[in-house]
């Protein structure tokens, strides 16, 4: 987001405007009232007497609300303005704004009022690349209402405005007049709704409550998110403010696609990601699993329910295949792109079973497990039938729609992000190291749920066996002798793509690595090429491609440090995790607990602080979950039957860590871990 | 013609009902009502989902989630040519009840028509053991034979 923008969230539904509250939306910024990936308003101008209102202040009262305190007058001349202005802001299917004027001089005053207000409805996509409409506006004009319409063939989309004090609609908005007595005020509450995407559905309705009872539902929803997620206890403020935030953000992402019957999911992230991503909410699932489990149950459902059933090129549909990402705009209904739900990634599919068995683990939701059986053994069929692209028993990935799919089908989803050491881009298909460590995990995972949950000892043997020969395959193809790591790929001839990057720490993770190689991965991982001091950059110093500003190439990524500090916690590097801890919780104290989705990979000592990726998104949804699952990598929780196992091992700087409340198969228990150093007493508050 | 697509939606829902649906759990017991519309006539097929499986009847009667739309359009559905939805999503079917049911019935959509015969993409060169064993579990597609040169030649057509 562009410094001096404010927004406001609420799952799918978001609200982008300037530090007036204003929205004069360009065709190719990313202001205005966006719903189901389609921009609802393009213009919202407030102006009294024919000027605009001057900010002095925003007050961001959470995460769907927002309130700005505006004064007349304009540019750098001060004046003493008798009259202030309140705009009260609440998003969620819509948005309902609360205009309130006071008059603070003697005299009484008659004023106009006026909203500038339109829609382009245009696709986020058409945004994003900056293309043209195709199909026709008009307008409805009544004497409570102003509709704004758009159609394409049958497609038709429509916001309505209404205001709660008279007013007098035209096509381009709304004028009120207004008189208000000295030491007076006066208000109106305005209405901006949204058609639901599906004709037939309702219409929505704005989800805040009006006048005394504003946003009543929502706040009940985020009170209790945050009363029911376990309780931080530290030395350090800077945990406590970033994991405080961390959970609202969350909130604000959770989202419910029609097909999780009111559940919600993490939406992948502001502004470009608010949709399902199948491998995003896996990611986000698993990193806050011990805090709100209800999010991996949701995601497991719905990415269960739309899982591949049909080979379809243009959507990438394979059957068992999970999706990778779904979008409700004009360009998806016509199929001008593939998101319907489009499922090009080569990874999902087995995260899918790594998540479901983590979550039974965690939660003791057997019955959960037991009814997704069939996904779970469809995911591994695709992983067996679907994947193995080159033929050689190793996932691997190529698009099949060639047109406007995804090249690269793994997390490093830019077109150069996997690349020799030399730099070179290899050819297709690609089968890049991570996705072997998932299909091994999900197999070995999987067969732990059919020996313990779903009754099939055979199928678990047979499913152990096949990770064990993949492990075995995996550790001598991929093994890059003279570097001592795993390359990143092999390409389409089985040679090796030999760069090291970040993501041999997913290795580590997946446990599909042989313990005689742990050492040399977690010393490249720690080592001065891949550690900025902040976290392990995605690409290493030295590699062809390095940039500290490449995206995929270079930049730090908190999410995939996550990952990695599991990783080498799970090989018994807990040192090394608990460095990377601390360096991601510093990092997001820069950005007031608010991870983003990737910083510069430039060395610590040379910055002093994290530079943010240019157009990275925030919040993102697996940057918000990576500070949880650093808080349990650094008390080293896991289960062990029906059992919480606490191992801390925490980094010098915090003295003392605890998690109070951690809701799982064992119902509620604490966990608490000091520093060497630290000698004070620890009593639950 | 009207009549060949009458034929194809009919023989839709017998295979529909004649197959095992493992997918569907999630949507165990609801229920669907397509309505067929054509000149003024509404066609009614009636779905009950169980737990793997889909019981179809051409009842009128309520349910969880009502599909609506012209009949050559849900000819379009079941032959694989059409996305349910994405017509949705551009308003030529319409949706009334429990939106989620909207995903249950693309499920039981065909695979596009070019891709019908295609294979998992190594089919042919995997062992045959593999593919014996994915035939015991009932996944493979029929044409094990035809595969690489299936897969190639629709990637030929794609190029196009």
């Amino acid at each position: 987001m562009t410094i001096g923008q404010v927004s406001i969230l609420d799952g799918n539904t978001f609200v982008v405007s300037d530090k007036s509250g204003d929205i004069d939306a360009t065709p190719e910024d990313t202001t205005g009232l966006f719903s189901f990936d389609t921009r609802y308003v393009s213009k919202w101008i407030l102006t009294i007497d024919g000027q605009r209102l001057n900010p002095l202040s925003v007050d961001d009262l959470q995460y769907f609300e927002t309130r700005f305190f505006l004064a007349p007058g304009t540019g750098t001349i001060y004046v003493n303005a008798t009259l202030s202005v309140i705009r009260r802001r609440a998003v969620g299917d819509g948005f309902h704004e609360e205009l309130m004027l006071l008059n603070h001089g003697e005299d009484p005053v008659d004023l106009v009022l006026r909203i500038d207000a339109d829609s382009d409805f245009a696709d986020l996509f058409e945004v994003k690349d900056n293309v043209g409409k195709k199909g026709k506006y008009y307008h409805g004009v009544t004497r409570d209402h102003l509709l704004i319409g758009y159609e394409r063939d049958t497609f038709v989309r429509e916001t309505m405005i209404q205001s709660s004090q008279p007013a007098k609609f035209d096509e381009r908005g709304l004028t009120i007049k207004v008189h208000i007595e000295p030491d007076g005020e006066w208000s109106t509450d305005l209405d901006v709704t949204t058609t639901l995407i599906v004709p037939g559905m309702r219409r929505a309705r704005p989800k805040y409550g009006h006048a005394g009872d504003k946003n009543r539902p929502m706040a009940e929803s985020l009170r209790r998110w945050i009363e029911d997620a376990p309780r931080v206890d530290t030395g350090r403020e800077g945990i406590r403010s970033t994991y405080h935030r961390s959970l609202v953000d969350l909130a604000a992402l959770r989202f419910s696609p029609p097909v999780a019957g009111g559940m919600s999911l993490p939406a992948a992230g502001l502004p470009w990601f608010m949709a399902m991503f199948g491998r995003d909410a896996i990611f986000t699932s698993l990193q806050s699993l011990p805090f709100t489990p209800e999010l991996a149950a949701t995601t497991l459902r719905a990415l269960g329910a739309w899982q591949g059933v049909r080979v379809d090129d243009f959507r990438e549909e394979e059957p068992g295949r999970i999706l990778h990402e779904m979008r409700y705009g004009e360009t998806a209904a016509f199929e001008e792109q593939p998101h319907s739900p489009y499922y090009g990634n080569a990874d999902a599919t087995a995260l899918y079973v790594v998540l479901l068995d983590e979550y039974e683990r965690w939660t003791g939701d057997a019955e959960l497990a037991r009814v997704h059986e069939p996904n779970a053994r469809a995911a591994l069929r695709w992983i067996d039938e679907y994947a193995d692209r080159q033929g050689n028993g190793y996932v691997s990935y190529q698009r099949a729609n060639e047109e406007n799919g995804l090249e690269n089908q793994c997390w490093k989803d830019s077109w150069d992000s996997i690349n020799y050491h030399d730099g070179r881009l290899p050819g297709f298909p690609r089968a890049t190291c991570e996705l072997q460590g998932y299909a091994y995990d999900a197999k070995r995972r999987a067969a732990r749920l059919a020996r313990e949950v779903w009754g099939d000892p055979d199928y678990a043997r047979s499913l152990d066996q096949q990770a064990d020969e993949l492990r075995r395959r995996f550790n001598r193809d991929f093994w890059v002798a003279d570097g001592k790591y795993f390359a990143v790929a092999l390409d389409a001839d089985g040679t090796k793509v030999d760069a090291l990057s970040s993501n041999i720490g997913h290795l580590l993770w997946s446990g599909i690595v042989d313990q005689s190689k742990a050492r040399f991965l977690a010393k490249h991982l720690m080592g001065p090429n891949l550690f900025s001091g902040w976290g392990v950059r995605s690409l290493a110093v030295g590699e062809g491609r390095y940039n500290p500003i490449g995206y995929h190439n270079g930049a730090v990524w908190p999410y995939d440090n996550s990952i990695i500090a599991w990783g080498l916690r799970r090989y018994g590097y807990k040192a090394e995790a608990a460095r990377i801890a601390s360096g991601m919780f510093d990092a997001a104290e820069f950005f007031s607990g608010r991870l983003p989705e990737a910083f510069a990979g430039y060395e610590r000592s040379f910055t002093h602080y994290p530079v943010e990726y240019p157009t990275a998104c925030s919040p993102q949804a697996w940057s918000t979950g990576t500070p949880l699952l650093l808080l349990r990598t650094m008390l080293g929780l896991d289960t062990c039957g029906q059992f919480l196992v606490s191992d801390p091992v925490l980094p010098p700087e915090i003295d003392y860590l605890a998690l109070l409340d951690i809701p799982g198969r064992w119902g509620r228990i604490d966990a608490f871990g000091r520093s060497q150093s630290f000698s004070g007493a620890f009593r639950r508050p | 013609m009207s009549r060949d697509v009458l034929r194809s939606i009919e023989e839709f829902f017998e295979r529909t009902a004649a197959s095992r649906q493992p997918l569907l759990h999630g949507f165990g017991g609801k229920t669907i009502r397509v309505d067929l519309e054509d000149d003024g006539t509404i066609g009614h097929w009636f779905m009950q989902i169980n737990h793997d499986s889909v019981q179809v009847s051409r009842r009128n009667g309520r349910a969880d989630a009502v599909l609506a739309g012209d009949q050559a359009l849900f000819g379009r559905l079941v032959a694989g040519e059409a996305n349910a939805l994405t017509a949705a999503l551009r308003g030529q079917m319409r949706l009334e009840g429990d939106s989620r049911l909207l995903v249950a019935f693309d499920r039981l959509m065909p695979s596009p028509p070019s891709r019908r015969t295609t294979l998992p993409p190594q089919a042919g060169r995997r062992s045959k053991q593999a593919v014996r064993a994915a035939k015991a579990a009932g996944t493979a597609p029929r044409t094990a034979r035809a595969s690489s040169a299936a897969a190639r030649m629709t990637r030929k057509d794609r190029a196009r």
